[in-house]
């Protein structure tokens, strides 16, 4: 087995790319979901009860005419401590908190005073982590779901009919930093993945990732549902 | 064990129905009906003029809405839609509000198109002649008066700080000044405040500014205050007329909002065109892109000027003026300019 750090300050690095399906919507800039194709790169540093993930999507999307395209990118940090909950046999889950620190926005082609959304916020999420090791083949496997709902935390919105030239040129700020929380921020990462050995170290992973963002801030519906294919290796 | 998988199972179920939450709410038929709805309800949520147009124009949006719905059937073409949503934008009288197609552009330009022009190219070109000055979108020369001319045509593409510093270095000699900002359909905000701050002195009040906060016609922010600030380059001291006509749109109408508060500043010419909305984009299920007034800005006394700013000295094309090749409007300005010339000591 290889995905998971055993001992004491062990640690597994790992890298994973991938693509899939990406179904974007800001009504800050148009009422409409745009869909198209997300491109994930994550590289995760796990120790035996920590974990800190880099991650960072680049989506392409069109509008349901098919006559504009929407850019959406985002970048976030997160660090999570897990605490042993169960360990039984081959089966194993841990759970704790998580800080997380998204930096992201979408830009609308067509859109003039009101081309781009930025998005920022600092959560803290309730995260965890399951596996379950099992051999097939003669060869061991381990299946892997991680989930990781957000719970409280602050961010970033413009109001429902502000423009970014009176917030960041006059400076008028209007209840652009938002209290974030699962009513308004409805929203989970979650990501299922398979190991298995390649050679004496190497290690392949190959699964799923979801990204279900949604927030409703100041009167702005915002969904970003990215399901990608992924394929990771250890480092 | 198992108990825990369904904890865990009815943990992701509840995040997977909130997930499915935050969709789209405005209507998403691409049909003619589905359309002109998607319009009426976008702008209904979001435009912010509809008090002030129901009491200027008496506009009722919701009958608005019942008198458009009844042109619409289920079998017209794009063009038949189109003209139907124009005429149903056109009640608000913004030129700022517009439905934007591959094929054309929905728009309610009357607030030019059904005015004097007070304003002939050829005759204000023969007044530039041929060695002007071209700093950004400012071009300038000096009459024999002694008087300096900018013609300002736009705010889209600048002028900057050093543009304008550079062009009133050069100017610096001259009596007075007149800004000729006939036929400026605006641009960008920064670019109007950034000619203005080379009129002052002084932190200046210009005015008042809002957005909405919600979907109802009055839900708004509350007014924040506007200020033009002195620039840092060359500032201009001595008088100015700025010359208006009904084309002065948008940036260009803030501009004079601006230039109106300052002491040494004559308004001549026409009204202005108005447009003080900041306009948003939108767009409706066919792909059609909506333009709207999103976010207000007032006067300093809080008086709305989307309906234009009124001249401090109301000027007219004269056609004798116009059949000698002359402007009435600068030939005004001139002597307004060589008149408070003399007068200061």
């Amino acid at each position: 087995m290889c995905s998971m750090a055993q001992e004491k300050q062990e640690s597994t690095t790992r890298l994973f790319v991938g693509g899939g399906w990406a179904n974007v919507l800001d009504t800050y800039l148009s009422p409409y979901s745009y869909k198209g194709t997300v491109f994930n790169f994550i590289v995760e540093r796990q120790y035996e009860h920590t974990m800190h993930r880099t991650s960072l999507h680049m989506s392409l999307s069109e509008n349901p005419a098919g006559n504009v395209n929407e850019y959406e990118f985002g970048v976030a940090y997160g660090v999570a401590h897990h605490f042993q909950l169960m360990k039984k046999g081959a089966f194993n889950l841990k759970a704790g908190p998580m800080g997380h620190l998204y930096v992201g926005g979408i830009y609308n082609e067509r859109n003039g005073n009101n081309p781009g959304q930025a998005k920022l916020s600092l959560m803290l999420d309730a995260s965890a982590l399951a596996t379950y090791d099992f051999r097939l083949w003669r060869k061991d496997f381990q299946l892997e779901y991680s989930i990781d709902v957000p719970f409280i935390g602050l961010a970033y919105s413009p109001q429902f009919g502000q423009s970014y030239y009176e917030e960041f040129v006059l400076g008028n700020y209007d209840h652009n930093c938002v209290i974030a929380h699962p009513f308004n921020t409805p929203s989970l990462r979650q990501r299922f993945v398979v190991d298995f050995k390649l050679k004496k170290r190497g290690c392949l992973y190959w699964g799923y990732n979801g990204e279900l963002f949604q927030t409703k801030y100041n009167g702005l519906r915002h969904h970003s549902y990215l399901h990608s294919i992924i394929l990771g290796i250890k480092l | 064990m198992r108990q825990l998988f369904r904890h865990i199972l009815y943990i992701i179920g509840l995040t997977l129905v909130l997930a499915a939450c935050v969709g789209e709410e405005l209507p998403t038929a691409d049909t003619p009906q589905g359309n002109l709805d998607a319009l009426w309800q976008l702008l209904d949520e979001r435009y912010c003029f509809f008090d002030y147009k129901k009491a200027e124009l008496g506009v009722d949006w919701n009958e608005v809405h019942e008198r458009y719905r009844k042109k619409v059937s289920p079998k017209m073409t794009s063009l038949q839609l189109f003209e139907v949503c124009c005429a149903m934008i056109a009640e608000l009288k913004d030129g700022h509000v517009n439905l934007g197609a591959s094929f054309n552009l929905g728009r309610n330009w009357s607030y030019w198109e059904d005015e004097p022009e007070n304003y002939y190219d050829s005759i204000a070109r023969s007044y530039l002649g041929h060695e002007y000055g071209i700093a950004s979108s400012l071009k300038y020369t000096v009459f024999d008066d002694n008087i300096g001319y900018i013609r300002c045509e736009s705010f889209e593409n600048g002028p900057g700080n050093g543009n304008v510093s550079s062009v009133l270095s050069i100017l610096a000699p001259c009596n007075g000044l007149i800004i000729d900002l006939r036929n400026n359909g605006g641009g960008s905000l920064t670019n109007a405040e950034c000619l203005a701050s080379h009129f002052t002195n002084e932190k200046v009040l210009v005015g008042y500014v809002y957005h909405k906060t919600g979907k109802g016609h009055n839900d708004f922010s509350t007014m924040k205050p506007e200020y033009l600030e002195p620039a840092k380059g060359t500032r201009w001291q001595k008088e100015v007329v700025v010359i208006t006509n009904r084309q002065c749109f948008s940036a260009a109408n803030d501009f004079v909002k601006m230039m109106h508060c300052l002491p040494h500043v004559t308004l001549l010419g026409d009204r202005t065109g108005g447009g003080s909305g900041m306009p948003f984009m939108q767009e409706l299920p066919c792909g059609w892109s909506v333009r709207y007034s999103a976010v207000v800005t007032v006067d300093h006394d809080k008086k709305h000027i989307e309906f234009g700013i009124d001249p401090d000295v109301k000027v007219s094309m004269n056609m004798e003026d116009v059949m000698r090749k002359k402007d009435t409007l600068i030939e005004q300005a001139r002597t307004i300019l060589r008149q408070k010339a003399n007068e200061t000591p």
